[in-house]
């Protein structure tokens, strides 16, 4: 089982037994249930759960003859081998089991059978799934005595009630976000969830949720919060993991409170806020603290109750869960791409898919008679998708499917061939009727659409083929012929049917020839990284690279990626070229480190829209990271602003998978397009790269100059990096300086240079830097002060 | 009930030390009549057995049929007992009969042999009680009556009484070995789906998006099956789903359309945030399966020749197979037999369980072989 698998399968058992337990009852039942659950998932033998000494659940023994004192004694780490009548000598694993007092949770499978270190880790993770289900089993429990109570004690009837309520409250809200995490929302709805229920439970104005950077473990980074001002949001955006009250909670693993004569511990950001008594409670998987949860308020004299607290300590646990469960999710989508792909059917809109379309039309060309084929592009269906959102351009390709297959004769092939791409096959039509019929179906499309509230309005362009006898005689070559006529369709203004003639194959022969070159020149590992250095001026060195890809072409010479990228996208080559790139960045980067443990260089590799979207970078990237063994510090991906914005939501889910992995994150050519920086704050990014467009026009003191100014302050605002790309003069670089910005990149230093040149270079940039820095200070002061004297 | 009288007397042969009578009979006969006569004919020895959706005998599969399975001679500790779901709950039914298990310990091979009323509600629950009485030192071994496809009322029949709603249990312990074999047969087709929501056996959607819509235009189901519950049903078992486990995936029979909700309800629980497969066979993949799971119950024997073959096989694995492909299925499991006698029915779901891993299955055939 490979790795991807087991951890799909992993989530999909960790979100099972949550559904599972939650709500049982019965306190014994809800730990009988968890360990049947974990036993049966990993295929074991033999389980128990053991508290206090004693067996408090157990699976694989006959009825009344488990060996208590053996359980107890493996329990304890005491005994390691089971053995257990029908199965033979069981191997056993323990962990700890934090809902219950003193608590152990072990699993055996019989010999020589044992489980991997994958396999141990879910196991662990059941453990702390049933820690939770039995904290919101206590709180019912909890609620069930002062049932009782109330029957005896008119008078508190009332109090009772409401604290009754609150306690159903808190159940319904824990099972909202267990919900969230079962149906696998993104990470940011659940986590925002999270801190939205524990400040609305609790009763307080605010409430925030850190987790432990990734990239540098003795941090914390704010990922969601309520009731804070976006000020003290940025002051929070880090903090150490060792001071004042998140401190003591981190290092003790219990929640911390600050009232009353302990609010000394309270930060200054929260007492700057209004805040004048707090609390925080550790998330916790297994020992290992992944963040903090804490809430406060602003209402003088509040007291915060053994209640409020098993409330916080509740939800900080469902944030460990959900981070958890995040972690495996990229894996989970990979394993689902993966098997669409193999798949035979568009499961959109029902119709066949490309593999099985191109099946049905081989099977028509051992047909003799005549036959056509029409490949069918919606016109500007992107801006439906873009503006009306991806629900009802979904719909819409499935009307568009439905109406394709009601303007053709039963027995015609219909297929989505992908996005907003559809195909017919006509048999035995004429060319006359195949253009009719390809009219029609025009003109079907044409109406208007009733789509959830809205009505839209789309076009198609056709490109039709009919089947000649010197023509081609496999599908593919058909199909090809037809989506080049579509082109022309759409070149020539859209909406209208072009019927393929052979000059047009031409065109398409450039283009196949393109894509043929490029996969040969992946295999003929004629695709190279270059390496574009990047400068920290005030410290005077060369603290990393940018990679940046070449074809080293046969007969064209060297060529940038603007001149094979879009093939790249269409064919789908982007994906292995993404991975081959991730990989040799990596592996350069680190022999590199290997020879400078001291000043490691750290590595910039752009990530397309299309690597972001299909999701397997996740992936990519940590194998790069673990056949290399780069630091994942020392790797910045560098990420399009327009990917962002484009699908901002399945975007971030991946960015925070990425992040995760302790990756960095940098948003390349940044107010360029479509400035935005309401997503910039939501996003986990550490470094802003300046457009050299900024950078050519600083000293001219126009609008881009004056943006500039704005952009490198607002990524001071943000405690985000900044690197300027392009810098050609001194005169720039001033400016930049001036503007407060530190890294840079640009052909005043060095052009993009091959790897085996990269170290020279990078020790001439270096020697340069360090003669002349007294002398460029001197510079750079004057023109500081001539800067005073101009305002 | 003449056939029944018959079938009784062929299995038991005249013979004085009949240990157990186990009765697979179609409810078109009268199955009260029938279990009655049966017991007549051989009083005082223990029989369980049930309705089914079509009977396996050596000779072949018959419908509106009876079969009786003899378990006798030296060597033999038997004792059976029954519980209803109604009075003890699912599990708790299995709990109860599981506790005869005790009076055939002195055995050294043993089996508890189970059949169980499938539209009870989930099955696994039964399994589950079953094996918190007898752990993995008894295994679990049997499948749910059947009521010919109509999915109304099925009946379990012990010592002559008919009840329905109920679990009834044979604790079988042998001198010589017993050999369980399970195996399925089926391949997924198509992309996963997220199970988005479900409750117990009801699957309500499938990557967020109603689970029937989503089950029909998936597999372009035909016209009827769209309106019509009986049309559905027929339809549907031919593509269970498989549920993604940790070395394989577990098989649920899709049992029923629920046209108003949009949902669908299957023979056992299919848990919310799993990702599952619809599944498809075909006669090659079947039958293949029936000789893996002949083979494993034959070999688990170590060399001893069967006395005879125990066959629990999926009402649905017989909608793939068709009649002449159900001939020589049973062809296959005569042959596995060597001669020795085979009984065995069409279930609405398969027990097999000597480990922690799932119990109950569908869509399978589960094989028992004694020696």
């Amino acid at each position: 089982m490979n790795t991807s698998n087991v951890s799909s399968w992993s989530t999909q058992q960790l979100t099972e037994m949550l559904a599972l337990v939650s709500y049982l009852p019965d306190e014994a039942d809800v730990v009988q249930r968890a360990l049947e659950h974990a036993v049966e998932s990993l295929e074991g033998d033999v389980g128990a759960v053991v508290s206090g000494g004693a067996v408090s659940a157990v699976i694989g023994y006959a009825m009344g003859s488990a060996p208590e004192q053996d359980l107890v004694a493996a329990a304890r780490g005491e005994l390691t081998v089971l053995d257990v009548p029908g199965a033979g000598p069981c191997r056993v694993f323990v962990v700890d089991c934090q809902g219950l007092p003193d608590g152990r949770m072990l699993i055996g499978q019989r010999l020589p059978n044992e489980y991997d270190s994958q396999e141990r880790n879910l196991f662990r993770s059941f453990a702390r799934v049933l820690g939770l289900a039995l904290q919101a089993h206590r709180a019912l429990q909890h609620e069930r005595q002062l049932r009782l109570l109330s029957e005896q004690d008119a008078e508190r009837r009332k109090q009772l009630v409401e604290v009754l309520r609150e306690r159903q409250a808190l159940l319904e809200r824990l099972a909202f976000i267990q919900r969230l995490i079962s149906t696998r929302r993104p990470l940011r709805e659940v986590l925002d969830a999270i801190v939205l229920g524990v400040s609305e439970l609790i009763g307080v104005e605010v409430a925030a949720l850190r987790i432990i950077d990734p990239n540098d473990p003795t941090g914390l980074v704010l990922v969601a919060s309520t009731g804070l001002s976006p000020r003290a949001q940025e002051k929070m955006r880090r903090s150490s993991v060792d001071t004042g009250a998140i401190g003591a909670a981190v290092r003790d693993r219990r929640p911390v409170v600050m009232d009353g004569d302990a609010d000394d511990q309270l930060s200054p950001v929260m007492r700057d806020n209004g805040v004048v008594s707090a609390m925080v409670a550790p998330a916790l998987q297994g020992d290992q603290v992944v963040g903090t949860l804490a809430v406060g308020t602003r209402s003088p004299g509040r007291k915060f109750s053994d209640g409020d607290q098993e409330v916080l300590v509740a939800f900080a646990e469902h944030a460990a869960l959900a981070l958890h469960d995040a972690q495996t999710v990229a894996a989970l989508k990979e394993a689902v791409s993966e098997a669409t792909r193999r798949a035979h059917q568009d499961a959109l809109t029902g119709l066949s898919n490309r593999v099985a379309f191109l099946e049905n039309v081989n099977a028509a060309l051992g047909e003799p008679g005549p036959m056509s084929l029409q490949f069918i592009d919606l016109d500007d269906f992107k801006i439906v998708n873009d503006t009306l959102g991806h629900p009802v351009g979904d719909e819409l390709l499935r009307v568009v499917g439905e109406r394709i297959v009601g303007s053709v004769r039963t027995g015609d092939a219909v297929a989505r061939l992908g996005g907003d791409e559809f195909a017919v096959l006509l048999w035995s039509s004429s060319a006359d009727q195949a253009e009719i019929a390809a009219e029609r179906i025009r003109e079907a499309l044409g109406e208007p659409y009733h789509l959830q509230g809205h009505v839209v309005s789309i076009g198609a362009s056709t490109g039709l083929v009919h089947r000649t006898t010197e023509g081609p005689h496999v599908a593919e070559e058909l199909l090809r012929d037809a989506d080049v006529a579509m082109y022309r369709a759409k070149a020539l203004g859209k909406g209208r049917t072009v019927v393929f003639a052979d000059s047009m194959r031409a065109e398409l022969q450039a283009r196949s020839k393109l894509e043929r070159e490029l996969r040969r020149a992946i295999d003929a590992h004629q695709l190279v990284l270059y390496y574009q250095p990047i400068i920290d001026i005030p410290m005077s060195r060369v603290v990393g690279s940018e990679a940046l890809l070449r074809w080293e072409h046969p007969e064209l010479g060297t060529l940038p990626p603007s001149d094979f990228i879009a093939v790249a996208e269409e064919t789908a080559l982007i994906q292995a070229i993404g991975r081959q790139v991730l990989l040799d960045a990596c592996e350069q980067t680190a022999r590199w480190n290997d020879a400078r443990p001291e000043q490691p260089w750290t590595v910039s590799v752009n990530v397309s829209a299309s690597q972001l979207v299909d999701g397997r970078v996740v992936e990519h990237v940590r194998e790069a990271l673990s056949s290399s063994g780069l630091a994942p510090h020392h790797l910045t991906l560098e990420l399009t602003e327009s990917v962002l914005v484009h699908d901002i939501e399945s975007a971030a889910g991946i960015l925070f998978d990425l992040k995760w992995l302790g990756v960095r994150l940098a948003i390349d050519d940044f107010g360029t397009r479509y400035s935005s920086l309401s997503y910039l704050a939501r996003l986990p990014v550490d470094v802003l790269k300046v457009d050299r467009m900024f950078v050519e026009d600083a000293p001219t003191g126009t609008s881009h100059a004056r943006l500039a100014a704005s952009v490198v302050a607002l990524a001071r605002s943000l405690q985000l990096e900044t690197v300027v790309e392009g810098v050609e003069s001194s005169q720039q670089l001033g400016i930049m300086l001036r503007l407060g910005c530190r890294r840079f990149q640009g052909y005043r230093w060095s052009g993009p240079v091959p790897g085996a040149k990269f170290v020279e270079t990078a020790a001439s940039i270096e020697r340069q830097l360090a003669v002349p820095w007294q002398r460029q200070a001197a510079f750079l002061r004057r023109t500081a002060h001539s800067g005073v004297t101009d305002g | 009930v003449l056939a029944g009288q018959e079938a009784c007397s062929a299995a038991v042969a005249g013979r004085a030390d009949a240990a157990l009578l186990v009765v697979f009979a179609s409810d078109a006969l009268d199955l009260s009549r029938l279990s009655k006569a049966v017991q007549d004919s051989a009083p005082d020895v223990p029989m369980i057995g049930c309705s089914t959706s079509g009977e396996i005998g050596a000779d072949g599969a018959t419908d509106s049929g009876v079969v009786v399975m003899a378990l006798g001679g030296p060597g033999f500790q038997i004792a059976t007992a029954s519980a209803s779901v109604e009075a003890f709950g699912l599990r708790g039914a299995g709990s109860e009969v599981a506790r005869i298990a005790a009076q055939v310990q002195s055995s050294p091979y043993r089996v508890l042999l189970v059949l169980t009323d499938g539209l009870a509600g989930d099955q696994e629950e039964i399994v589950r009680g079953a094996y918190a009485v007898v752990g993995a030192e008894v295994p679990l071994v049997g499948g749910c009556a059947g009521d010919d496809l109509r999915m109304s009322r099925t009946s379990q029949l012990l010592d002559g009484r008919v009840m329905t709603g109920s679990v009834v249990a044979a604790a079988i312990g042998s001198d010589g070995p017993l050999g369980i074999g399970v195996k399925h047969g089926w391949r997924r087709i198509g992309e996963p789906m997220v199970v988005t929501d479900s409750d117990g056996v009801r699957v309500l959607t499938l990557d967020n998006e109603p689970a029937l819509d989503v089950y029909l235009r998936r597999l372009d189901a035909p016209e009827i099956a769209y309106h019509d519950a009986a049309a559905f049903t027929r339809f549907a078992l031919t593509h269970p789903f498989g549920l993604h486990r940790r070395s394989t995936e577990e098989v649920r029979m899709v049992a029923e359309a629920d046209f108003a909700t949009r949902s669908v309800v299957c023979i056992a629980r299919v848990p919310r945030g799993g990702l599952a497969w619809i599944m498809e066979g075909d006669d090659a993949s079947v039958l293949e399966a029936t000789d893996a799971a002949c083979d494993a119950a034959v070999e688990a024997l170590g060399g001893a020749p069967p006395l005879g073959l125990f066959a629990f096989d999926c009402i649905a694995r017989r909608g793939v197979l068709g009649d002449t492909g159900i001939a020589r299925e049973v062809d296959r499991i005569a042959a596995h037999a060597g001669g020795a006698p085979v009984g065995g029915f069409y279930t609405y779901g398969e027990i097999a369980k000597n480990s922690a891993a799932g119990g109950f299955h569908n869509q399978t055939l589960v094989v028992l072989a004694v020696a």
